[in-house]
């Protein structure tokens, strides 16, 4: 009889309550068995479960009915019977979901999340990994390490499972070999550190017949580790948990059973928490301390990790459902703007640019996925670029929020790093998500909102800060391009930056590689370059290859509308080869340069750039005129040409400076008071388009206006110009001073004032001290659920 | 809390199945528009109840419980139901179908036509009538093979139809609530608890259960390997049949004309357990449901059983 049983039927009949005690103080493990049809999974956890004496007796009639009729084990039991549940299944032969086992020793309960391996695999082993603690690896001793095992490991190491069990089954068809097992394990080491799996139990096994399960196999002399059970019940998962975590509380639901009582459930994710303790609630960030740990057997001094409790806060602070209360010192990251990695799980193929929802902690919010960045081959492990994810594929995105949600990195936490892709239409879960990490500014740190703006220092500089982003082929030009405009603007008296794509990599940049995720990471740094130097008012220029309309997009999202201008340096391969001013391709071609963008790495054309340059028709200088153009283009100073003799383009008045001229249709209107309204009289009106985030240097090309309009006189009435595309609103100039309106609802930019800059899709206003103010308060109909986002957060714009 | 709490100050598998259940159930309430727990007065929906009234403390559970009333319940089970309704502040509704009273459905002549009429029509004409979008149920995933791949959030069409092909994977601590108007969700707080656990749960939280589950001397007949109790005086003896005192307890309640005794002394929880550690056979074997064929659990499910 195969096992001694763990149901200590002994001390049960004996002594029940001597029993009970011991089972009251039963620890859980919570484990998946992974391995492919034929590794003998369901075999080994029908042998788990016999042997634990968790079958009955009617169980087992039934099962040795079965195995006779359907079993593959000839007239013998066949274990794999006892787990196969689903009548379409078997008829199948193959089990089609994740089934949950169940099994006790005298200090454990084991809950098994039996995976089954076939196409739907991926899917399948990612949903019972989440919640497990430990993974059993099955191999087939005569077939040894496999692409399924790196498949699986490379899964476990995804989902983060530090505990590893190499079960090498089937030893009884290798005549219990030695040298069979070490050969095996051998193979698998080495494998194992290829993907970071740095440490791992290896048992030989026999789930038929029961080898080292729960006995030590007598026909294993040489084996001296312990065996399954014995291992699955000593190992300590609880010690590898991080000690020094911190509290995170992600908020359920708010308990209000009457006016005194305002509670805030949730189970504890990490950390512990305790009365008195100086807590934070995001994403709002407002600090209070915890009053009391409720609970319905009464107030905890202290709760931990995995308890469901009930937070009452010494503050009356606002705290909904979503929220997360987490160590005042230490709060987890809040961003709107996530790179995470998905495991797609339906038949239906994500739609890049789509709005999903997704669910992370207890918040669920809009969520729009990029293009994938790559898709990694789970058999080979290589990184390949696909369109879009299908079923099972996995692979990185960048994932853009409707409002900004605190997370942590998902290797640092499952519970607010793991987060789930929602149809909106067939409210299916279609993906699985693990949080790598913000895409944004670090929203982890209160943004300091300075009293200088971006348009402050543009307007110093009396220029407008444009990013000029040239993209395109090695060898298409870029380089050569963007030094052509950068002299070409210095020349002109602009301030400009050229930050040159081999230039970085010596400095900034010199840590990164030429993977995909490195040239990602580099684009991410050079946008963020960019976007600071832009902010300080300077023009830049950029010359790096950026293969991937994604990270070209999420630098676009970094800046004010209008200012970023995408250059596709265009150039076909074979020209950009034939050139080959470095010598690259020919080195890529010898294969001595891995990942050579065009050669054996993507490139992504842009779809929309600004500006499409041919380099078979251009000529760099004539590209470059035409970039310069571009970055000057409604500049307040223009093109020189522009600036001697500014052209009259009254034929293109809009609406805009209508409407703003007559009080009841403007929806808001803002005066500014000024010398010059003293000095004014009689003196016909002028509008000029202006763009908000740009006032200040609007007001200033007003005042010149209004110099040149007093020296020669035009006709009476009003001279218009023409609305750019850009522009929001007008300035018009009369008798009265100068009047700024904006005339449409628009993004709030980062030259708005602070307080502008949360009030999302509201007029704005200019005022005496020169910021902008919206009039009336926002509209106060807006959704009681939408949080209020982190100061400086780019989500405060709104939609 | 502190009844389960182990020796070292670890949490415990049933502070841990405690704290699962719990989080279950607050998640689905703050989800769905208009939940329910069907309460079916056995021993399961005893641990249930008790961790609702656990997870939204000092509030009273925000939603009724459901009946599905067969009218062939145990008198005890009635009696145990009113009680439990009124010590938790819940809104109790009990359903019957109005169908099957009209015309008499009873187990002794129907057959599977009592459980079809009763529970499965009753519950998702209770369902429909009182617009419930989300049904918390005390199965759990150790009790029959069909419904170890049962998800915690099961959905149904339209029609409360379950298909094995539309069910959501359920990944870490989130469960996606989210579903379309006409569709409902069976919940299963407790899928992860086995048979044990919820004897144990019982035990230390001291949960009021129905009497029947212990043993005592009762009037009861054998029929067809089953022995059934003489509950009331519906109870038609067949030719040759006359009720034998016997003392006897239940391992699970139902409609009593097709619960099955087992003979016992086992009149305390410690000794209950003791039984069931001990016995030989498996929990269902006591309802006559799960003897029609292979897989039968799952053809129920299909067809809107619980």
């Amino acid at each position: 009889m195969p096992g001694d049983g763990y149901r200590a039927d002994d001390l049960a009949a004996r002594d029940i309550d001597a029993y009970l005690e011991r089972h009251r103080n039963k620890s859980w493990l919570r484990f998946i068995t992974c391995g492919s049809v034929d590794d003998g999974k369901s075999t080994l956890i029908g042998r788990l479960l016999y042997d634990s004496k968790v079958v009955f007796d009617d169980q087992l009639a039934a099962l040795v009915a079965d195995s006779k009729r359907l079993g593959t084990q000839g007239q013998e039991i066949d274990f794999a019977l006892l787990v196969d549940g689903l009548a379409a299944e078997r008829e199948q032969g193959i089990t089609i979901d994740v089934a949950y086992r169940y099994f006790s020793t005298d200090t454990r309960k084991f809950i098994v999340a039996d995976t089954p391996g076939h196409e739907q695999y991926t899917r399948n082993m990612v949903t019972g990994a989440s919640t497990a603690d430990l993974a059993v690896l099955l191999v087939d001793a005569r077939r040894g390490v496999l692409t399924q095992t790196r498949r699986h490991s490379f899964l476990v190491k995804l989902i983060g499972l530090r505990h590893v069990v190499l079960a090498i089954n089937k030893m009884d068809l290798v005549g219990y070999s030695e040298e069979v097992f070490t050969r095996i394990v051998d193979a698998y080491r080495e494998f194992a550190e290829s993907v970071g799996i740095d440490a791992f139990v290896s048992i030989p096994i026999s789930g038929l017949r029961g080898d080292n399960i729960t006995q030590r196999s007598v026909r294993m002399p040489w084996y001296g580790g312990p065996t399954l059970m014995e291992h699955l019940g000593a190992v300590d998962v609880e010690e590898s948990a991080d000690s020094s975590a911190r509290l995170r509380l992600p908020v359920q639901w708010v308990c209000r059973p009457n006016l005194d009582f305002r509670g805030f459930a949730g189970t504890v994710a990490e950390g512990s928490v305790a009365p008195g303790d100086a807590v934070r609630v995001l994403p709002s960030g407002r600090t209070t301390t915890v009053a009391r740990v409720v609970t319905a057997d009464g107030d905890l001094a202290r709760a931990t990790a995995g308890q469901a409790v009930t937070l009452t806060l010494a503050d009356e602070v606002d705290c909904s459902r979503g929220d997360v209360i987490a160590a005042a010192d230490a709060p987890p990251e809040v961003s709107d703007a996530l790179r995470a990695t998905l495991v797609w799980m339906s038949e239906e193929p994500l739609v890049p640019g789509r709005s999903y929802w997704l669910k992370i902690g207890t918040t669920t919010v809009p969520a729009t996925v990029s293009r994938p960045h790559h898709q990694v081959d789970v058999n080979t492990l290589e990184r390949v670029a696909v369109e879009t994810f299908s079923l099972n594929s996995i692979g990185d995105v960048d994932v853009t929020l409707g409002r900004a949600v605190p997370f942590a990195p998902y290797d640092e936490s499952r519970e607010l790093g793991g987060f789930l892709l929602i149809d909106r239409a067939t409210h299916a879960t279609v993906a699985a998500g693990l949080v790598r990490r913000s895409t944004r500014r670090a929203t982890n740190v209160h943004w300091h909102t300075t009293d200088v703006t971006r348009a402050d220092r543009a307007t110093r500089l009396g220029q407008r800060p444009r990013v000029a982003w040239l993209t395109g082929l090695s060898g298409a030009g870029k380089s050569t391009i963007a030094n052509l405009v950068e002299r070409r603007l210095h020349a002109l008296g602009r301030h400009a930056y050229l930050l040159d794509g081999d230039n970085v990599r010596h400095g900034l940049c010199r840590d990164l590689g030429f993977t995909d995720a490195d040239r990602a990471e580099n684009v991410r740094r050079v946008g963020e370059v960019a976007r600071l130097m832009s902010d300080a008012g300077l023009i830049v220029i950029t010359a790096f290859i950026s293969p991937f309309a994604s990270e070209r997009d999420a630098v676009r999202g970094l800046l004010p509308d209008g200012d970023f201008v995408e250059v596709f340096v265009d150039a076909p391969l074979d020209t950009a080869e034939a050139r080959d001013p470095k010598g690259l391709y020919k080195k890529a071609r010898a294969g001595q340069l891995p990942s050579f963008t065009g050669i054996d790495s993507p490139y992504e054309p842009p779809a929309r750039p600004e500006l499409h340059l041919d380099t078979t028709k251009l000529s760099a200088e004539e590209c470059a005129e035409a970039i310069v153009a571009r970055l000057l283009e409604g500049d307040a100073r223009g093109l020189p040409c522009a600036r001697r003799r500014p052209r009259r383009r009254a034929r293109h008045a809009g609406s805009d400076a209508r409407r703003s001229s007559s009080p009841a249709s403007s929806r808001s209107r803002w005066v500014r008071n000024d010398s010059t309204q003293t000095r004014s009289t009689n003196l016909p009106c002028t509008s000029v388009p202006l763009r908000c985030t740009r006032w200040r240097a609007l007001v200033a090309a007003s005042h010149a206006r209004l110099r040149a309009s007093r020296a020669a006189p035009s006709s009476p009435g009003r001279t218009s110009r023409k609305a750019n595309s850009d522009s929001c609103g007008s300035a018009t100039i009369s008798t009265s001073g100068i009047r700024l309106t904006c005339s449409h609802a628009h993004r709030a930019s980062s030259s708005f004032s602070s307080s502008a800059r949360r009030k999302a899709a509201t007029p704005c206003s200019l005022s005496g001290s020169h910021t902008l103010r919206p009039r009336k308060s926002r509209d106060s109909s807006g959704d009681s659920s939408e949080k209020s986002t982190a100061p400086g957060s780019p989500g405060a714009s709104g939609k | 809390m502190t009844r389960l709490r182990a020796h070292d100050g670890r949490l415990t598998h049933l502070e841990r199945l405690e704290a699962e259940s719990i989080h279950v159930l607050r998640e689905v309430v703050a989800e769905v528009e208009r939940p329910v727990m069907l309460y079916s007065v056995g021993k399961d929906s005893a641990v249930m109840l008790h961790l609702a009234r656990k997870a939204f403390f000092p509030a009273p559970p925000p939603f009724p419980l459901l009946h599905v009333d067969t009218t062939w319940k145990f008198r005890a089970m009635y009696e145990l139901r009113d009680r439990m309704a009124k010590e938790s502040g819940m809104q109790l509704f009990v359903h019957q179908n109005p169908d099957a009273v009209a015309r008499g459905i009873n187990p002794f002549d129907h057959g599977s036509l009592h459980t079809d009429l009763w529970k499965t029509e009753g519950l998702k004409q209770a369902l429909d009538l009182h617009g419930f979008d989300a049904a918390f149920g005390g199965a759990r995933r150790d009790e029959e093979k069909s419904r170890a791949k049962e998800r915690i959030l099961s959905f149904r069409a339209a029609g409360h139809r379950w298909d094995p092909k539309q069910q959501r994977p359920e990944l870490w601590h989130l469960y996606n609530a989210r579903k379309h108007k006409g569709e409902t969700v069976r919940v299963f707080p407790i899928s992860n608890w086995t048979e044990l656990d919820v004897w144990q749960y019982i035990h230390l939280e001291g949960i009021p259960i129905v009497p029947l589950y212990f043993a005592a001397p009762r009037p009861t007949v054998s029929r067809d390997g089953l022995l059934l109790m003489v509950d009331d005086e519906r109870f038609r003896l067949l030719p040759g049949e006359a009720p034998v005192t016997r003392s006897v307890r239940f391992r699970t309640l139902g409609c009593y004309p097709l619960t099955g005794a087992v003979e016992s002394e086992a009149d305390t929880l410690p000794k209950i357990i003791q039984e069931m550690l001990l016995t030989t056979t498996s929990e269902r074997m006591g309802r006559a449901i799960d003897h029609d064929q292979a897989a039968s659990m799952e053809k129920k499910k299909q067809e809107g059983y619980f």
